[in-house]
């Protein structure tokens, strides 16, 4: 019989357990008392959203009876079981709060019947050995063993866990609690920014992904995110209506974050913003950067078409040049905005791309 | 107050490609215009006028301080706008395309300190 995978080294275990768990992956947690599976289960309770609906199955210990929204549902019988949990996931579709199902030490036969058959959301604590558990018809592609007991998880590791383990190491020295506010704030972050994603998406027909790291303050990891878990919590898949970065100015921004004083560039097609990179926090709209072309086209009877807008101000320069994209950049006052013309110019050629 | 004919004449005398200079009052008016070429045009008046005032609403929403020179390129023709310091007068130099802007940044800058100094009638 195959052994699980451990999981992988270098990750930190919590990184691994709570992105398993925000990604509505299975979970059975195994030890050789229920009480010690419980209380497995209940460390893990940290990492489940607050917006899940829980649902408690099977011998649910009193803690657990009384966390606050849970519904309970009791009962062995393993089709009147499938039927109420199926009901719950059913109701999903209809705009119901994902549910997270917490089974309590169910018999083998519920783990066979109901939990096998249920391809997300839930987490089960067993004191039935593994080869039981695959007996049962699961299949245990990564296990974190720890000491007598283990958590395993039945579904195979696909997704990056890069937020979850920034998160680990933004908390590494902070309380349980702190580490509580981070998990649950960032988890909240990404339903609510999904929800105005899929929203947003309702009156056009798509967005750029540079427009939603700049209007919602994110990066790259939780945009990663919140399109995971949109397909995890709402079978919604939001990937085919966000259009990312070219990959030719994906590259060159790589290229520009080197540069020490650039603070933020924006790169955009038309009036579209398809690259953005803040490199250091400053607060510049990057539509800014658009009403100061449009106003500088003004007089383009005459002028003819804008190429570049310079000005200093106390703190940055605003430069603006246009070629393929127009390039918006905002960098510190003691840079030479000659030289810096210059670089730009050289890092854009060495991606195929120009200015005028 | 504006800057002397003569004065704006000898010092943008070995700046190829200048064809005038604008002297605007805190209100915007245009105070006063040196051409060496054709005067501006409206649009191109509005143009610098708009952008020194979106330029400056963006620094004061964004914390970054008042606009010191700016310059605005296009196919045809190259703009660089200054505020003086003092009096909120402001002045802008037009020129074709191939104006140089590091030469014209200087005498433009030449010209606000003799605005400043007192160069002006």
């Amino acid at each position: 019989m195959s052994r699980p995978a451990p999981a992988p080294a270098a990750a930190n275990p919590n990184a691994c357990l709570l992105s398993a768990v925000w990604n509505r992956n299975r979970l059975v947690v195994q030890a050789p008392t229920p009480a010690e599976a419980n209380a497995l289960a209940f460390h893990l309770r940290i990492f489940i959203p607050r917006y899940r609906q829980l649902l408690l199955c099977g011998d649910i210990p009193k803690e657990a009876s009384f966390l606050s929204g849970a519904r309970l549902l009791r009962g062995d019988d393993p089709e009147a079981l499938r039927e109420a949990v199926l009901q719950s996931f059913e109701e999903e579709e209809i705009g119901s709060p994902p549910i997270q199902v917490i089974y309590f030490q169910p018999p083998a036969a519920i783990v066979s019947g109901v939990l096998a058959g249920l391809d997300r959301g839930w987490i089960a604590t067993t004191c039935l050995a593994r080869a039981e558990l695959q007996k049962a018809g699961l299949t245990l592609h990564r296990a974190l063993e720890l000491g007598r007991s283990a958590i395993f998880i039945v579904d195979p590791a696909t997704e990056s866990s890069k937020l979850e383990d920034m998160i680990f190491e933004q908390t590494r020295d902070s309380s349980r609690e702190v580490q509580q506010y981070v998990i649950q704030m960032n988890q909240s972050q990404v339903y609510l920014a999904f929800q105005a994603i899929r929203d947003e998406l309702q009156t056009r027909d798509s967005v750029t992904s540079a427009a939603i790291l700049e209007e919602y303050g994110i990066r790259q990891r939780t945009l990663d995110k919140i399109l995971t878990v949109g397909r995890r919590d709402h079978r919604l898949d939001l990937a085919p209506y966000i259009r990312d970065t070219p990959p030719d100015v994906l590259k060159f921004l790589k290229e520009v974050g080197r540069v020490k004083t650039v603070d933020l560039a924006a790169v955009f097609e038309g009036e579209t913003p398809v690259g953005y990179a803040k490199f250091r926090e400053v607060v510049f709209p990057s539509r800014y950067f658009l009403d100061i072309v449009a106003m500088a086209s003004l007089a383009r009877e005459t002028s003819g078409a804008f190429r570049s807008f310079e000005a200093g101000l106390e703190t940055h320069h605003l430069l603006i040049y246009q070629g393929d994209y127009l390039y918006a950049f905002l960098v510190d006052i003691q840079e030479n905005p000659f030289r810096f013309r210059i670089e730009i110019e050289r890092m854009l050629a060495g991606h195929g791309l120009k200015i005028r | 107050m504006v800057l002397e004919n003569q004065l704006i004449l000898d010092v943008l005398s070995d700046l190829t490609g200048w064809e005038s200079l604008i002297v605007f009052s805190p209100r915007e008016e245009v105070l006063q215009v040196t051409s060496a070429g054709a005067a501006p045009d409206d649009a191109l008046l509005s143009c610098v006028l708009g952008v020194a005032a979106r330029v400056k609403a963006c620094a004061a929403k964004t914390g970054l301080g008042a606009p010191g020179l700016t310059i605005i390129e296009s196919a045809a023709r190259k703009v660089l706008f200054l505020e003086a310091a003092r009096d909120g007068l402001a002045l802008a130099l037009s020129g074709r395309a191939e104006m140089n802007v590091a030469l014209s940044r200087i005498k433009l800058i030449e010209l606000v300190k003799e605005l400043e100094k007192g160069g002006a009638r």
